[in-house]
């Protein structure tokens, strides 16, 4: 199978000094975006629970049938649902699933995914055969439809979702790093380390793998986004997060049922739902273009060789 | 050229076991009792049993995968735990609506994103490219079943111009079709965008145009040729990419095709039928690869002779 993956060779070439990224980042156009609108995610998602502690709402297991499905109004901002809860309330308590399942599931991919790729790229020979083919066959799965079987038989809920969605996702991170590893290898440095008589395990972890790491730290936020994608999808399904816990994907494909009357229902946690994955989108595209020699449009080549 | 076509089916054998492998452990992965979770609390303890013998499962492991890779290899993906129906033709009912909604809505996103690309690309910096850029970011960045929920809510509910759900008429199409192509048009208007204007920094681009040749048969016959392979990657990945958004979206539309059976099977715990749905749309996955490469190597004679 074929598949894109940044050009390893060319992110390694060139380093950024980091304290320099955010900088730069912050005059590429749409880093500078998605960084602001990953902050505003970020308040919400560590301080939603007391930006609505005011709230009945705030509470999961709350409900009011007296107050469901009432449209928007000077008390309820966003209206409420179809068990009375505030959708405003509930919409902010959602950010940190949706962060979470993001963040831990690519968290996961890259714990096992690094590891299986720098191994797999290094050494070369029958593990890299044996790790190749694994990924091979884990690709050959479309994506979303690998976690959707896994989360049936796993069942749903918070942690099953998000270990369905990173085994879904840690190839790219092997196919990624082993790419890296494959250039970084062979460069001076890494030739110099052998010589003066590090092991080869200490080339690798100490040498090779640190070097190896911009593709990867360019990929992830795009992961990020794919991963909230993914896991919001399962909710919709009624498969991931389960009810009351007040997750985006979930509490759209509740709204499936209200389309013809509440129409706000739909309209909103989608709406948070594309303005996170949005943000981690845009936040990779700037990345990528900060790191990327080839880019010079928009952020200048550094001046001195940073290492 | 025979050589490598031969060459990318053999490299694929051990791919295609291993998603039959990937499928048998899938059942294996179901805490407890797979029978017992397939039949539900109401099941006597002989229907169980007898299910058991059924699924096989009261024979080793070894025996039980031997058997399904044997079973399989003969085209039988075991029979529906509700319906009782063999899968295959379950899967055999739905797949053509599937099929149609997929190569229509690939049809629409290489078409409207191959232009995009090259209209962003052709005027790179300006506006025109600002907004085209946002509008495919937007389109990679938009979850399929939102899309396809507010396309009712504006189309259906509100216009009453489509039908929101089934596939009765002509008409019904339209939705799904535009729901389904969004991502994937987005994203194949990035990669041609950047492939092009990767292509046109080239020197051979400016040799071309310092002899006079017309802007449009450079663009025509040069650029977009040697644009193309990166944009056929993408279309490839895509495809994987697709149908897990069919899933979505025939959910969205009620659309009666493979999506809505793996979601209905899902819910009715017949984990049989999901095996066998997983299993199939995974050696689709597999079998476009080996088109697109094989097209890959025809595009690019350098692949063929490595």
């Amino acid at each position: 199978m074929t598949d894109i993956v940044l050009d390893a060779a060319d992110l390694t070439a060139a380093p950024v000094a980091r304290d320099r990224v955010l900088g730069r980042l912050w005059r590429h156009r749409s880093g500078r975006v998605g960084l602001v609108l990953l902050a505003v995610y970020l308040i919400v998602a560590v301080f939603g629970p007391l930006m609505v502690l005011w709230s009945p709402s705030s509470d999961v297991a709350y409900q009011n049938l007296f107050q469901a499905l009432k449209g928007p109004s000077a008390q309820h901002l966003l209206g409420t649902d179809q068990l009375g809860r505030d959708e405003m309330v509930r919409l902010i308590l959602g950010a940190r699933y949706t962060l979470l399942i993001g963040v831990g599931a690519v968290a996961l991919g890259l714990v096992v995914g690094v590891p299986l790729g720098a191994v797999s790229g290094f050494y070369r020979g029958w593990i890299d055969l044996v790790v190749q083919r694994i990924v091979d066959i884990v690709l050959a799965f479309p994506n979303f439809l690998l976690a959707l079987a896994l989360v049936a038989v796993l069942g749903p809920g918070l942690r099953n979702v998000i270990i369905a969605v990173s085994l879904a996702s840690f190839p790219r991170f092997v196919r990624l790093v082993r790419a890296s590893v494959l250039s970084v290898r062979e460069r001076p440095f890494a030739e110099a380390a052998r010589a003066v008589g590090v092991s080869r395990a200490g080339v690798l972890w100490r040498y090779v793998v640190p070097n190896c790491m911009a593709p990867v730290f360019v990929q992830v936020p795009l992961e990020v986004g794919s991963a909230i994608l993914t896991a919001a999808g399962l909710g919709f399904l009624g498969l991931g997060v389960q009810q009351p816990t007040p997750e985006w994907g979930a509490m759209l494909g509740q709204a499936q049922n209200y389309i013809f009357s509440q129409s706000y229902l739909v309209t909103f946690p989608g709406l948070c739902i594309l303005g996170a994955i949005l943000a981690f989108n845009l936040l990779g595209d700037g990345l990528r273009d900060v790191f990327d020699p080839r880019v010079r449009a928009v952020v200048r080549r550094p001046k001195r060789q940073a290492t | 050229m025979l050589v490598y076509v031969g060459k990318r089916l053999l490299i694929a054998v051990p791919t295609l076991l291993g998603v039959a492998t990937v499928s048998f452990l899938l059942m294996r992965l179901i805490p407890g009792d797979p029978a017992q979770v397939m039949l539900g609390p109401t099941a006597t303890a002989q229907e169980i049993a007898r299910f058991r013998v059924q699924l096989g499962l009261d024979k080793p492991l070894w025996y039980q995968y031997v058997h399904y890779l044997g079973v399989l290899a003969q085209g039988n993906l075991g029979s529906s735990a509700t319906t009782g129906r063999p899968v295959i033709d379950e899967i055999a009912a739905r797949a053509p609506y599937t099929i149609e909604l997929a190569v229509f809505a690939l049809l629409l996103a290489v078409l409207v994103g191959c232009g995009l690309g090259l209209a962003a690309a052709l005027r790179r910096d300006s506006l025109t490219d600002m907004a085209l850029s946002g509008f495919s970011v937007a389109g990679v960045s938009m979850p399929v079943y939102w899309l396809g929920l507010l396309l009712v809510l504006v189309f259906a509910v509100k216009l009453r111009l489509l039908p929101a759900a089934g596939a009765a008429t002509p008409q019904s199409f339209i939705l799904p079709v535009v729901t389904l192509s969004l991502f994937t048009m987005g994203f194949i208007s990035r990669q041609t965008r950047s492939a092009l204007i990767e292509v046109l920094d080239q020197d051979f681009i400016r040799n071309l145009r310092a002899k006079g040749l017309r802007r449009r048969s450079v663009i025509g016959r040069h650029a977009l040729r040697n644009a193309s392979l990166p944009i056929l990657t993408v279309i490839g990945l895509q495809f994987s990419q697709m149908i897990g958004g069919a899933v979505l979206t025939e959910t969205v539309f009620a659309w009666p095709g493979l999506g809505q059976l793996l979601v209905n099977s899902i819910n009715a715990r017949d984990y049989v039928t999901v095996q066998g749905i997983t299993f199939v749309l995974a050696v689709t996955v597999v079998m476009v690869n080996i088109v697109i490469d094989i097209l890959y190597a025809y595009l690019d004679p350098r692949i063929r002779y490595d």
